[in-house]
């Protein structure tokens, strides 16, 4: 066969190249695929040159291009993870009624346990009931048809269905009345509360945030009488601040840091 | 050779192993009239084709990574949590309450005068107090006016118990009564009828159980705060306004001041427009 033809087979006169067969007639026979393979073999050493020389530059440069790439990907993935997108950190929601903590509590300065009044003492900081709504506005905004999903709710005794604004999920065990007892603000979790006309988030509510202050509770924890304080300080920043909140873990008998963080203590 | 030089590099385009290429272009030397070409296991690869395909797969596997936390499965479990909404019940509630006739365990009211304020053996027939006007305008006065409250507390009066008395009164009371006691809270200042002042002399000599039965089943246009404030803690706060009351008094007299003032001053926001709307 000469050099300028391409192998072929022999049986059914088809090209072929190395390793490759055309048909079961040479398969059957081993030393015709040899005798195409060493054809094959030769036809590519005599291969020229596809690429020059300075493919090799563009090569580490792609490479590099390719970490970097990886690198921005995976970041721009944590931030896409840690924003409100998916936290719903920041994200108002609309409640069946448009109710304003802001007007309660930071104009009228109802205490949080007024309706909140399991904070104490359960898991649940507690929702009032329609009862309690009714204690006021059975004599304020009375006829008012903004609240009349409050007065249907209490003549008929079906409760108001609230948007839940944490929802912490389920895997994680959260209780409110161990942090309340124990120096953590209503503030420190739930922001501004008393600035919020409409609820939102003001955390993320994801276990990073939850380790912040776990891994460091001498930078959060307050005085037993400043808990529901909105306007105490978010954070012990200085040094003596920090040193106040160091004497409050020994007088709450807060747990070291490697107990708070132990996996149990937040999944059970 | 010129066509030796095309062949290697078709052969790496992978999706096309069946191309047709006209026979003109081709060697002449095939008889058959349909060309193929089968792709090539060695074709000449690119040192950064390889790479920059990894790299594309590996975003992909990343970022489907990522929809798992799409599914919601283990974050919203099918078990039921305070306030949770269900299903199942018909009432569409997961929190049910206590069959009828049944006491949850720890919360037997056993205690007569603790629960109710009121005494075990009444002393006197209905009285006057369950006809009488609320907001400090009762013909009887003092014990007289209530008579089958109970006079004494039925739990011993402690400073902590009177600092539990305060805070409770401040987040419960203080809205209408005013952190003081004069009866101008906040909500009052907003519409509510004016609540009633502590420092009358009707409700000085009131015994403490009607200011219990008053928090537990309301008074007028004051709501029950059974549910909301425990036993425990109303007589806490029966404590506190006891306080409240004496050091009213003390200041008055140290200032000099004969006469107690019945109706306690600026109450001119007591009536106002959406005032006398009370539906129950």
């Amino acid at each position: 066969m000469p050099s300028g033809v391409p192998p072929e087979c022999v049986v059914c006169r088809e090209i072929v190249f190395v390793g490759t067969t055309c048909c079961s007639a040479v398969a059957a026979r081993g030393f015709r695929i040899l005798e195409i393979r060493s054809q094959g073999l030769a036809k590519l050493g005599a291969m020229p040159q596809i690429f020059r020389h300075s493919t090799n530059a563009l090569a580490k440069v792609s490479i590099f291009g390719a970490i970097f790439i990886l690198l921005a990907a995976l970041w721009a993935a944590a931030e896409l993870h840690r924003s409100s997108w998916n936290t719903g950190q920041w994200v108002e929601r609309q409640q069946p009624i448009q109710f304003s903590h802001k007007h309660h509590t930071g104009d009228d300065g109802i205490d949080c346990r007024y309706c909140h009044t399991s904070v104490e003492t359960a898991a649940s900081a507690g929702m009032p009931s329609t009862e309690t709504c009714m204690n006021c506005h059975k004599q304020i905004w009375a006829d008012s048809p903004y609240l009349e999903p409050v007065r249907a709710s209490f003549r008929t005794g079906k409760p108001i269905e609230w948007i839940r604004v944490h929802d912490l999920p389920d895997y994680s065990y959260f209780n409110h009345s161990i942090h309340v007892n124990k120096g953590v603000g209503c503030s420190t979790c739930h922001g501004r509360i008393d600035q919020m006309p409409i609820a939102f988030q003001a955390s993320t509510l994801q276990m990073e945030w939850c380790l912040g202050c776990h891994r460091n509770p001498e930078k959060f924890v307050r005085p037993a009488d400043r808990i529901f304080d909105m306007e105490w300080r978010p954070e012990n920043r200085t040094s003596e601040h920090v040193a106040e909140g160091r004497s409050l873990l020994s007088k709450y008998q807060i747990q070291k840091s490697e107990v708070l963080t132990s996996c149990s203590t937040c999944h059970r | 050779m010129a066509d030796q030089k095309s062949k290697p590099r078709r052969g790496a385009r992978d999706d096309r192993d069946d191309a047709d290429i006209s026979p003109s272009s081709g060697p002449p030397v095939s008889p058959s009239p349909r060309l193929r070409i089968s792709p090539s296991p060695h074709p000449p690869v690119s040192p950064w084709a390889l790479p920059r395909r990894n790299v594309f797969l590996l975003l992909i596997v990343h970022c489907l990574l990522f929809t798992v936390t799409c599914r919601q499965d283990m974050q919203d479990q099918p078990r039921m949590k305070p306030f949770r909404s269900t299903t199942f019940f018909r009432d569409g509630m997961s929190s049910r309450a206590p069959v009828t006739g049944t006491v949850p365990r720890g919360h037997l009211k056993a205690d007569g005068e603790f629960f109710t304020g009121k005494k075990d053996t009444p002393t006197s027939a209905p009285a006057a107090a369950q006809t009488a006007t609320p907001a400090g305008a009762a013909p009887a006065q003092g014990i007289a006016a209530y008579p089958d409250d109970v006079e004494e507390f039925p739990l011993p009066i402690t400073y902590d118990v009177v600092k539990r008395g305060k805070e409770r009164y401040e987040i419960f009371c203080s809205a209408c009564h005013g952190m003081t006691g004069n009866g101008d809270g906040m909500i009052v200042r907003r519409g509510f009828r004016r609540a009633a002042s502590f420092h009358t002399d009707s409700l000085r000599q009131a015994p403490v159980g009607h200011y219990f039965d008053a928090i537990t089943n309301g008074w007028g246009a004051m709501p029950p705060y059974a549910a909301q404030i425990p036993a425990r803690d109303r007589w806490a706060i029966v404590a506190y306004i006891r306080a409240l009351q004496l050091s009213h008094q003390n200041t008055q007299s140290q200032a000099g001041q004969p006469q107690l003032q019945t109706q306690p001053p600026a109450s001119q926001t007591a009536t106002p427009s959406s005032g006398g709307h009370n539906e129950r």
